[in-house]
């Protein structure tokens, strides 16, 4: 089927790449006071693109079936203008630690298993969970191209999340949390715990003075800021639209010399990790920001042909309707890590990030199990707001304590050493 | 096996989108969808099989007994069984499928076109049309289907003086056809320009407890956040709302009525939800005192109340959701609400997120004016407004007459769906500003 399509195209004048998706899910969520629910979802998407006369064409279906007709459409759709070829296959290197035999071939009991290690640990006098899922996945992508690519991986995916709540004589506070991973070596029984004593360690809080304080993130909270705000900017899709403010920069310094921030769609086991990108491209390590300065935007192959810069691997679609764009793999922080001040606000989680801007950088959310750590002593905050612009705040900021993973991000705590705190 | 209850939905869609940047195509893409999902309850647990492509009910409901059937039944879970039987089309005004894609790319770069000013660096227009054939059929006797479409359109460009940039963002989508993007792109596109230039010239706004006036759109998302997601009965359940035990109870000023309703022909319409109960307005807060959650046929067993408000993006597993979600007006006019005000007035929506447990909760505006006296003096940027539902609801000290919903798109539990909220203009008598 798909040789008879490649050939249509052919006839047609049109190079043509065909993307094929498929996998299934296994879920099983946890609602306090609810039943719960083991659910079985299976999806498969087929994506195809042509170039014709300098233009790009996009078509999809949910299946193989009518694999002509869509590559017709994907003709008939070809109006944009693209100055790229969809590659030839390049010597690649399998990507290790993302397909894990154990997960593919796991069922429902595994997960019954987990969920009780989940609430068990997430449980306590004072905490119960409201809300949990874990969920096991195996998928595989195929990329067949016009030029000889013909490139297919298997991949596996584990993630588990839980909302606890804690109540103590009246004072009620709450915490989520959630990991991931490719293969079943996640602790259930860490998600669990790292919710209930997020959620108990703010139990009993209260308000804080507005005023500059020096700021703590855990990655949980600075990955969702910089996911709104840094990250679009060193997207090359958003430079090459004009919405980046980091756009002609590249070489000056945009952070602390402290931070180096890479994208690395390679990392061993990594839960963005894979060997080649939806464009049969493949993945690599890219310097984004190195000792504070600006190296590189993340690009696809229209950026890239466009932006007159190499492809860099990160060409992915969200599903098979969807079109291609740069995609960040797994942001990996490097750098001197340094101890933490005697007096500082540690701010573990955000509400509202993704209502900071991306075009100036701008941000106020509101922090989230926030603790006011001063000398030996602690105290957890109710409530407060967090105000700034990521370009002013990363100037200044540095890297403490041990790296740590949150879903993607692998990064240790970010510290701003003064920052406005509102309340 | 023996099951309690078994439902299954099937979805088949005709999707168009078309993205146009800086004056060049850059997404067009039509697809046909076609998705589904069965459930089947035994005792406490479900079993639920979602799938892509056509499939018969008895199979899909198979598939998700045989998941369950291994394990034990336990408890016992009630659901209500109201029965509806419905079969309606929803006509638009004109049928997305329709209207050429030469015709739709016509309005769309007329749209870019008055976006253009020698400021404005960059520009983005989308636009989509759905249109969907729904069909649910339930263990009780639930039949039904329905046809129908919602369209839309986001403009948004990036304005650039002395180093500064700045972005407007309109956004309009609606239960209908192509006639919702023709009756509004002109008024979207020239909003949104006139937003990023000014924002140009906007200061930083001022930081802590300060009176506010929100337009519409603001103190709809505030409504949203709030009162909506507070309200979703299965949040009750989990003991994760703030609202658990307070039916009854004065929970916002005297002056603050919310309703839900998915018969107003906006973006969260549906004549029947995803668990085939039918669609009704329901009264959330009345003068002040809270009248009822948001259910599902699950919920609304467990706490007494109706079913209706059980939704899923395609496929998914149906959760209990807001549709249009908005504040009754006031008697005040707009001018009345200004009288003698010296505040913050913002306007515009970036979104918002709460935490329906402790009732904190964020959302920021677009933009905002410093006001003195009723005068509106110099524009701001970059506000937000935090703090905790109840105290925020209780500080609503006057409404005006203009109510007005706005279209959005709302997440919970990595689903997201089509919803609109709206207030009027809403007076707070001082909120934590960010």
């Amino acid at each position: 089927m798909i040789e008879k399509a490649l050939k249509f195209a052919e006839k047609m004048g049109a190079e043509v790449e065909i993307f094929i998706e498929r996998g299934k899910n296994l879920e099983l969520s946890f609602s306090s006071g609810e039943g719960e629910t083991l659910e079985l979802s299976e999806f498969s998407g087929v994506a195809v693109r042509v170039l014709r006369n300098g233009f790009l064409g996009h078509s999809s279906d949910f299946s193989l079936r009518n694999l002509e007709k869509t590559v017709e459409r994907a003709i008939k759709n070809a109006r944009i203008p693209a100055k790229f070829e969809f590659p030839n296959e390049k010597p690649l290197k399998r990507v290790k630690g993302i397909f894990s035999e154990e997960v593919s071939s796991a069922d429902s009991s595994v997960l019954k298993e987990r969920m009780k290690e989940l609430l068990e640990a997430s449980s306590s006098v004072l905490s119960k969970p409201s809300y949990a899922s874990i969920s096991l996945g195996v998928s595989s992508r195929r990329i067949v191209n016009s030029n000889g690519c013909d490139l297919e991986e298997l991949s596996t995916a584990v993630y588990g999340e839980v909302e606890v709540v804690s109540r103590d004589s009246g004072a009620v506070s709450s915490a989520f949390h959630s990991a991931s991973s490719r293969d079943l070596s996640l602790s259930f029984e860490e998600i669990g715990r790292i919710a209930r004593e997020k959620s108990e360690r703010t139990l009993k809080s209260s308000g804080i003075s507005s005023g500059d304080y020096p700021v703590v993130f855990h990655p949980d909270a600075f990955s969702q800021l910089i996911e709104n705000t840094l990250l679009p900017a060193l997207n090359g899709y958003s430079v090459l639209r004009g919405r980046s403010p980091l756009a002609g920069k590249l070489g000056e310094i945009v952070a602390s010399e402290e931070i180096s921030i890479y994208d690395s769609g390679i990392l061993e086991g990594g839960v963005a990790s894979s060997s080649f990108d939806d464009e049969g491209i493949p993945c690599g390590e890219t310097p984004l920001i190195v000792r504070g300065v600006l190296k590189s935007f993340y690009h696809d192959l229209m950026t890239s042909s466009s932006l007159h810069d190499s492809p860099t691997g990160n060409g992915f679609r969200e599903s098979a309707d969807s079109p291609v764009r740069p995609s960040i793999t797994n942001i990996i922080f490097r750098g001197r890590s340094e101890e933490p001040p005697e007096r500082f606000l540690y701010v573990h989680d955000l509400i509202g990030a993704h209502t900071s801007n991306p075009v100036t950088g701008d941000f106020a959310v509101e922090g989230k199990n926030c603790i006011l750590f001063e000398s030996s002593s602690e105290r957890a905050i109710s409530s407060c707001m967090l105000s700034g612009n990521i370009y002013e705040i990363l100037r200044d900021a540095l890297m403490v304590g041990e790296m740590k993973q949150s879903h993607n991000f692998y990064m240790p705590d970010i510290l701003i050493p003064s920052m406005r705190v509102i309340s | 096996m023996n099951f309690d209850f078994h439902d299954f939905r099937i979805l088949r869609a005709e999707v168009t989108e078309i993205s146009v940047e800086n004056g060049e195509i850059t997404n067009l893409t039509g697809y046909s969808r076609i998705s589904g999902i069965a459930r089947v309850l035994a005792g406490n647990r479900w079993g639920v099989y979602s799938f892509e492509g056509e499939l018969e009910s008895e199979e899909a409901i198979r598939k998700a007994c045989e998941l369950i059937s291994p394990f034990p039944r336990e408890n016992s879970l009630r659901v209500s069984d109201e029965v509806t039987k419905l079969n309606i089309r929803v006509d638009a005004e004109r049928d997305p499928r329709d209207v050429d894609v030469e015709e739709k790319l016509e309005v769309i770069m007329n749209s870019e076109e008055l976006l253009r000013d020698e400021r404005i660096k960059s520009t983005r227009i989308f636009y989509s049309d759905v249109s969907l054939d729904f069909h649910y059929e339930n263990s009780f006797g639930s039949d039904s289907s329905y046809s129908l479409s919602k369209s839309g359109m986001s403009v948004s460009c990036v304005a650039l003086e002395n180093g500064e940039m700045e972005m407007g963002y309109r956004s309009h989508f609606s239960l209908g056809g192509f006639e919702v993007v023709e009756e509004n792109y002109e008024r979207m596109a020239e909003e949104a320009r006139a937003v990023a230039l000014e924002l140009l010239r906007a200061r930083r706004g001022p930081k802590g407890k300060i009176p506010v006036i929100m337009d519409q759109e603001l103190a709809g998302v505030f409504i949203h956040e709030a009162v909506g997601h507070a309200v979703e009965a299965d949040l009750v359940i989990e003991g994760n709302s703030k609202f658990e035990g307070m039916l009854g109870k004065q929970v916002a000023s005297s002056l603050v009525t919310v309703v839900d309703d998915p018969t107003e022909r906006a973006y969260g319409f549906y004549p029947v939800d995803d668990e085939g109960a039918r669609a009704r307005r329901r009264v959330l807060i009345e003068n002040g005192i809270l009248k009822s959650f948001l259910h599902s046929r699950e919920t609304s067993a467990k706490l007494g109340g109706e079913p209706g408000n059980a939704r899923a993006q395609w496929n998914s597993v149906p959760l209990v959701r807001m549709s249009n979600t908005f504040m009754l007006p006031g008697e005040m006019s707009r001018d009345e609400l200004f009288e003698g005000f010296t505040g913050v007035y913002l306007l515009g929506s970036r979104g918002g997120q709460v935490s329906t447990a402790d009732g904190i909760f964020q959302f920021s505006a677009e933009r905002g004016y410093v006001v003195k006296n009723g005068e509106i003096l110099h524009p701001i940027k970059n506000s937000s407004i935090s703090g905790e539902i109840i105290e925020l609801l209780r500080n609503v000290e006057a409404l005006s007459d203009d109510l007005k919903l706005n279209s959005g798109r709302c997440g919970k539990k990595n689903q997201t769906v089509s919803v609109s909220d709206g207030a009027p203009h809403v007076r707070l008598r001082e909120a934590v500003l960010g």
